[in-house]
């Protein structure tokens, strides 16, 4: 997946979603940014061997991975000082206090939130 | 007598007898003689006259004995009279307390007169042959009787009252003095007396008869009737409710628990100023505080953890208010269990959970269906048919999981779902295979990709011609790392399969990067002569297929706890 020239210039986004269908869309949505896709991942397993194995410079991150959370991959990326945000459906007040004021984009996620999001977290971490 | 003694001796003594007679001398012879007479006479006299004076000396002395007499017997007589006196005095006093008594008896007896007219105890009196001496204004609510029945017999009368025993409980009485006690109830009515039958005593103490009283308790009785029934009826209601009752002295600090509040605390009743009541240790600050605000402002409401001596723990609650009576503030309230409502609220908060997440999940994937169709058609009428056909399969998974309220749905009904929703005829196909319950998110993608075979067939395909077959059949297998799933979708008798789709249609798509993707599957999809083959496999894990036990729960409840 080659990116083209666009606000994401390149970077690399690893996107940890267990559906196909939004994996693939997130996909297409990253590379029309310019970004490079690395994965998607569909389980906490694959995301974190992708990240050990790749540089990354932002994260889609799923909370719910078909039953598994993914908390345990958002502490090692903040302990990494890697930049992510959730996609999640849940609301805030069911999330743990820590993750509460986490970045976090709400299903079904509006293509122009994404865009400011993620090139959002891209220039906060350069 | 004196001058005639003194005459006599003066002329006998200065004359004697003279010679010469002369008239004179014989006047004088006469006049002597007449003296001598005369002197006898006074002796006589005289004689009589010493006689008479010896009588009267005797008398005299006679005089004085008597007199004497009279003396003694005067003293005698102020003697008795000084005694009399003092008799009379004493008579006076004893007359004064008499009377005294008498009014005090006066009193007395309008005391008690008074006493028998006001009392509402019906009192009647009854003799040793059990006649009627007497009784009190009240009577009549148990007897109707009348002055004029004073000395009659009480058998004689019928009483208001249920109380056939009377007469043997007053005859027991009047042998053993012992007192008789007994409930009764009235005859016609729901009044209830107290009746007392007692051994009449007169002052010293002689057993005179009996006295009956019959005191009115239907209030009394009725009230305490209620009450029971009432504290009965709290009583059932807290066991039920679960509830328990405190109260709490805010000067003493005093705290008493009801029997249904130890059971909550789940610590046997003592004291519970004698042991510390086993709040969780996480909540022990929170209640003290609690505690001191409920002091200041008057109420109480909180909720707190337990940690009950069999190592359970429960979550309680307390409401209370205070209730000021002068000289003590005390709080009273109740206590609860409240762990049920607790673990509910919590389950609630996990499936609103689960809830927004699918509800987002699915509209997320709606979402992409809608715009991979739009980008993928070539015209609304072709937009439209495959949109509306790839909701609705869509809209069957989450219905079949609606509907039957599992966590799994059987492989060959989401199949047979599908192709019923293509109206193939059961003429010309076959479903074959084992049993096998497949997991939601699964069996949705499984869906999709079913539905998308399914649309080719009716379009292209062997159900798109009368001589067209479709077989399907699928098998579980041990093969490495687990159990697989083999689905074989094998279509024929399709004379031209002219339409072979160039680019990657949605359907293809997700056979070849869908599944495999989701489900770690491996696929072929092939546009052989007499129809499409496809061969799906893929390895049955616990999130995949219900395997073994069908009562284990599903995966995402799972998580959710974890997320509390």
């Amino acid at each position: 997946m080659t990116g083209k020239a666009g606000p994401l210039s390149q970077e690399r986004v690893l996107i940890v979603e267990d559906r196909y269908l939004l994996a693939s869309e997130l996909a297409r949505e990253v590379e029309r940014l310019g970004g490079q896709v690395v994965g998607p991942a569909r389980t906490l397993g694959q995301a974190a061997e992708l990240v050990g194995r790749e540089p990354v410079q932002a994260v889609l991150l799923d909370i719910n991975l078909d039953g598994e959370l993914a908390f345990p991959l958002a502490e090692a990326l903040a302990d990494r000082e890697v930049p992510f945000l959730f996609l999640t459906g849940y609301d805030a007040d069911i999330l743990p206090d820590v993750w509460r004021a986490w970045p976090r984009l709400a299903k079904p996620v509006d293509p122009r939130q994404l865009e400011a999001a993620l090139v959002g977290l891209v220039e906060a971490k350069s | 007598m004196v001058a005639n003694d003194t005459g006599q001796g003066g002329i006998g003594a200065a004359d004697g007898p003279r010679p010469e007679p002369s008239p004179l001398y014989d006047y004088i012879r006469n006049l002597e003689a007449e003296l001598a007479v005369a002197r006898g006479r006074l002796q006589v006299t005289i004689e009589e006259l010493e006689s008479a004076n010896q009588e009267l000396k005797a008398s005299n002395e006679e005089y004085l004995l008597i007199n004497e007499e009279l003396q003694s017997a005067n003293g005698e007589l102020e003697t008795s009279q000084t005694e009399l006196r003092a008799l009379n005095e004493e008579l006076k006093t004893v007359n004064g307390e008499l009377a005294q008594r008498i009014g005090e008896l006066r009193r007395a007896n309008s005391d008690l007169k008074n006493l028998m007219e006001s009392t509402q105890i019906a009192t009647i009196f009854l003799d040793n042959a059990l006649t009627l001496r007497s009784f009190t204004p009240a009577t009549w609510q148990v007897f109707h009787l009348i002055d004029s029945d004073i000395g009659r017999p009480i058998a004689h009368f019928t009483a208001q009252v249920q109380y056939p025993e009377l007469l043997d409980d007053a005859r027991h009485v009047l042998k053993s003095l012992a007192q008789v006690e007994r409930e009764v109830a009235g005859r016609q009515d729901d009044r209830r007396f107290l009746v007392r039958v007692l051994p009449y005593r007169s002052i010293d103490n002689v057993v005179a008869g009996v006295v009956v009283t019959f005191m009115d308790i239907s209030t009394a009785a009725r009230a305490e009737a209620a009450l029971r029934s009432s504290e009965r009826r709290l009583s059932e209601a807290q066991r039920l409710a679960g509830v328990g009752v405190w109260e709490w002295n805010l000067d003493t600090d005093e705290r008493w628990w009801s029997a249904g509040a130890y059971q909550l605390w789940g610590v046997p009743p003592s004291g519970p100023q004698d042991r510390p009541l086993p709040i969780h240790p996480d909540d022990g600050r929170q209640v003290a505080a609690d505690h001191e605000r409920a002091r200041r402002t008057g109420e109480l409401d909180h909720e707190w953890r337990v940690l009950r001596p069999d190592g359970s723990m429960r979550w309680l609650a307390a409401k209370g208010r205070i209730e000021s009576s002068p000289g003590s503030r005390r709080m009273l309230g109740v206590i609860q269990d409240i762990t049920e409502r607790k673990q509910t609220e919590t389950r609630l908060k996990m499936l609103l959970g689960e809830l927004q997440h699918r509800v987002r999940n699915i509209l997320s994937v709606v979402r992409s269906i809608v715009d991979r169709t739009v980008r993928s058609s070539s015209g609304l009428e072709e937009l439209s048919a495959h949109l509306t056909g790839r909701l609705d399969a869509l809209a069957r998974t989450q219905g079949v999981f609606a509907r039957t309220g599992d966590a799994a749905v059987e492989l060959e009904e989401l199949i047979r779902e599908e192709l019923v929703a293509v109206a193939a005829r059961d003429d010309q196909m076959s479903l074959r295979g084992p049993a096998l319950r497949l997991r939601r998110q699964a069996a949705e993608t499984l869906a999709l990709a079913i539905h998308e075979l399914c649309t080719n067939a009716v379009k292209y395909g062997a159900l798109s011609e009368p001589a067209g077959r479709l077989d399907v059949s699928w098998r579980v297998f041990d093969g490495d790392g687990g159990r697989r799933l083999s689905l074989e979708w094998c279509e024929s008798g399709v004379r031209a399969l002219d339409v072979r789709p160039s680019h990657r249609g949605f359907g293809r798509e997700l056979i070849e990067r869908g599944l495999p993707y989701e489900l770690d599957a491996s696929t072929t999809l092939e546009f052989a002569m007499g129809g499409v083959r496809a061969l799906i496999e893929l390895p049955l894990s616990d999130k995949i297929a219900e395997l073994g036990a069908p009562a284990s729960a599903p995966p995402e409840s799972g998580a959710h706890e974890a997320l509390q």
